[in-house]
């Protein structure tokens, strides 16, 4: 008798055909969000891709005259010294400003939140250009606001030239992209406090912890990719940061608040591609250090949440 | 998969949405401009645009198989615009830009000549004194100019009587001396436009250079040590000895104006734009000759003009358009300050009393500004400069030097 043809294998083709389903399906629901994220992806990709890859090929065809015509620039070492500590300024005031005002809207003897919380909103919504042309005018050595408050006040004596005065204006137009940017950090610190779990904190409490023990320890520690991710962000909108600057100074007086986008938009002005070209590269190679840096951190976040 | 209406609507929108964009992107690349082969795009400043619907209504009417599309530009954007509509290739047919900015596009081959254009009907000869040549090269006419001016001595009179100044500055030492007098108070003598365009406060540092000896030459300042720190002194040195305002470092030329018509700054240099401005509000205002070292200084002219770009896909009739705005009649019709054609000047809007300094500054004390790039190039270096010594960092005879010396490596490069 020939033997019939093994009755497992009859049995196990179903057994495989829907192993093979619940592959596709698996496969299927897993190729879905790619395939919704594709187009933007995509696109994004183009918009990315295309300024990038077009500035490292012109610097490069152009023998990196760019890069050497911008290092050989009187200027640049003061141009670079006002980046950074724009840069600093900024981020710490933010920083500062923002933990400060989360702190002071967690706040359980703070009445109207909702009305406060809309308010601190209104610098990071407001156009930029609106913000900055308010400054500008508040800033005014002899007719703005507040050196008119402060000499009135008798703070003053004599007005601060808050935005023609070298020593000075780095800190004015800092003030101000703080004052735009700090809303951010106080919305992403408020959302991360409640998180923290309450239990934790009334444990820590109750083995005697003070409220500056229980910042450092327990509420800091909770929140610290949170913190990362907005340090991060900072770094780079003031990286990016053109409108305060040119609206408010010019990058002036005589280039005490010129940065590396106030530079590159100069050569632009002036139809100087070559140093365009130069100074968006140094200016992609900065951001890039901390574009990683903040892709890394939000992986942790992700990772820490999934 | 079964797709929920509100999802299959919203991705429909998307769609939609997205095919649309790109498809206007893409004939917009493909065209430049309006898909009708007769759609002369003319990109016109704001300044212009009403003047610009009635002659271009003009036009059409005599030319019924072209018509026009007005694009407005803004006087802080249309450099920018240009520059990028121009090395894109994706240009517009006629543009109405800054002569000092023609030479530059025209060295890279942007423009279409039009040379053919002058002749009986636009003479050259018809054109104020040097105007055609800044926008020729090579045997070679890029640019129709129909605009152009000096800056002049504005002030307020009441000031000045107030002061017991009774007549307006004629040389430096008086424009010194009756700023000193009239800084009092709120009231400031002077204020220099430190903000904004940097070529706004180069342009009066090579007003007052050319007056005491520096040229211009083939659109390139030659500028001596001398000519140079005068120049800066007289921009700087009065910022720090406080006859001129500290908060320049804050005004642009629009911020001078009001504080001119709100009675802050008793004099400055500016365009006759201003001065129509303070007409119109009833505002104190007379107007003087640009003082020099010892008399009259000079001023360098500066205006506006027509160009056509050589990516143009309908330069026919791109011409014909800038050859109907050359007329007499249309130049002045579109003139804000003074046209740049002779017979075009007799309109009763040129001739006001108060405009009579300017058509005398502009006769008889003007040349051309310089509109070479390799000074286009260094004018944010010199513009830091003269700042420098209004913050009192440099001298006025170091910051002459360097200066001078930016200006010399320029014109070697």
């Amino acid at each position: 008798m020939t033997p019939t043809a093994p009755p497992r294998l009859k049995a196990a083709e179903p057994i495989d055909g829907a192993a093979n389903t619940e592959a596709a399906r698996t496969l299927r629901a897993n190729l879905r969000p790619v395939a919704l994220m594709l187009p933007a992806a995509a696109l994004t990709a183009v918009l990315m891709a295309i300024p990038i890859i077009t500035t490292v090929v012109r610097v490069i065809s152009d023998g990196g005259q760019g890069l050497s015509r911008l290092f050989d620039l009187p200027n640049i070492w003061q141009v670079l010294a006002n980046t950074a500590a724009w840069t600093l300024l900024a981020v710490v005031g933010a920083m500062l400003v923002g933990y400060l005002g989360a702190f002071v809207l967690g706040s359980r003897h703070l009445r109207l939140i909702g009305l406060w919380r809309g308010l601190i909103m209104i610098p990071w919504i407001i156009p930029g250009v609106v913000g900055a042309t308010v400054w500008r005018w508040s800033l005014s050595t002899d007719y703005g606001i507040l050196n008119a408050l402060l000499l009135r006040t008798g703070v003053l004596e004599t007005p601060v030239r808050w935005l023609s005065e070298p020593s000075v204006v780095l800190w004015s137009v800092a003030l101000v992209q703080v004052w735009v940017t700090a809303p951010f950090v106080v919305l992403m610190v408020s959302a991360a406090l409640s998180g923290v779990p309450a239990e934790r904190i009334e444990a820590a409490r109750i083995d005697g912890a003070g409220e500056l023990a229980l910042l450092w320890n327990i509420t800091l520690p909770a929140i610290r990719t949170t913190s990362a991710i907005c340090l991060l962000t900072l770094v780079i909108w003031a990286l990016n940061s053109f409108t305060i600057i040119w609206v408010l100074t010019g990058g002036g007086p005589a280039g005490a608040s010129t940065i590396l986008p106030i530079l590159l938009y100069q050569a632009f002005q002036r139809g100087d591609e070559t140093l365009v070209y130069g100074v968006a590269l140094v200016q992609l190679l900065i951001g890039a250090v901390f574009a990683v840096l903040f892709a890394r951190t939000l992986r942790t976040d992700m990772e820490e949440l999934s | 998969m079964a797709i929920k209406p509100r999802t299959a609507v919203a991705a429909g929108i998307a769609v939609l949405a997205v095919v649309g964009i790109g498809g206007a992107v893409a004939a917009n690349v493909a065209g430049g401009s309006p898909a009708d082969e007769n759609t002369v795009t003319w990109w016109v400043p704001d300044w212009d645009y009403d003047a610009a619907t009635t002659v271009v209504a003009d036009f059409e009417a005599e030319h019924p198989d072209i018509d026009v599309e007005l694009v407005q530009t803004t006087g802080d954007t249309v450099a920018n615009r240009v520059s990028v509509a121009l090395e894109s290739g994706n240009t517009p047919d006629v543009i109405t830009d800054s002569v000092a900015r023609v030479k530059g596009y025209a060295d890279k081959g942007q423009l279409a000549d039009l040379r053919d254009l002058y002749g009986p009907d636009m003479p050259v000869e018809d054109f104020a004194p040097g105007v055609v040549d800044v926008v020729s090269q090579d045997n070679q006419t890029f640019a129709v100019p129909y605009r152009w001016a000096t800056n002049a001595l504005i002030y307020n009179p009441d000031l000045f009587a107030a002061a017991g100044i009774q007549e307006p500055p004629a040389t430096w030492a008086d424009f010194a001396a009756d700023a000193q007098a009239l800084t009092q108070g709120d009231v400031v003598g002077t204020a220099w436009p430190m903000k904004g365009e940097p070529s706004d406060l180069t342009l009066r540092f090579l007003d007052f250079a050319v007056s005491d000896g520096a040229s211009i030459d083939d659109g390139m300042p030659a500028l001596t040590p001398e000519a140079s720190t005068a120049a800066a002194s007289l921009i700087g040195d009065s910022v720090t000895q406080g006859w001129a305002s500290p908060s320049s470092f804050e005004l642009d030329n629009t911020g001078i104006r009001e504080l001119f018509l709100q009675g802050r700054v008793a004099m400055y240099l500016g365009g006759v734009f201003d001065v129509d401005a303070a007409v119109e509000q009833g505002a104190p205002i007379a107007t003087a000759l640009l003082p020099g070292p010892d008399g009259p200084g000079t001023a360098q002219g500066v205006g506006w003009a027509y160009i056509v770009p050589e990516a143009s896909q309908r330069q026919e009739a791109a011409k014909e358009l800038v050859a109907y705005l050359g007329q007499p009649q249309n130049m002045a019709a579109l003139t804000l300050t003074f046209p740049a054609r002779i017979s075009a000047s007799q309109d009763a809007k040129f001739t006001t009393p108060e405009r009579s300094a300017y058509a005398e500054q502009l006769s008889q004390h003007s040349t051309p500004a310089p509109n070479d790039p390799r000074w286009t190039a260094v004018i944010q270096s010199v513009h830091d400069e003269l700042q420098r010594v209004a913050l009192g960092q440099t001298s006025a005879a170091d910051a002459g030097a360097t200066i001078t010396g930016i200006a010399q490596e320029a014109s070697s490069s």
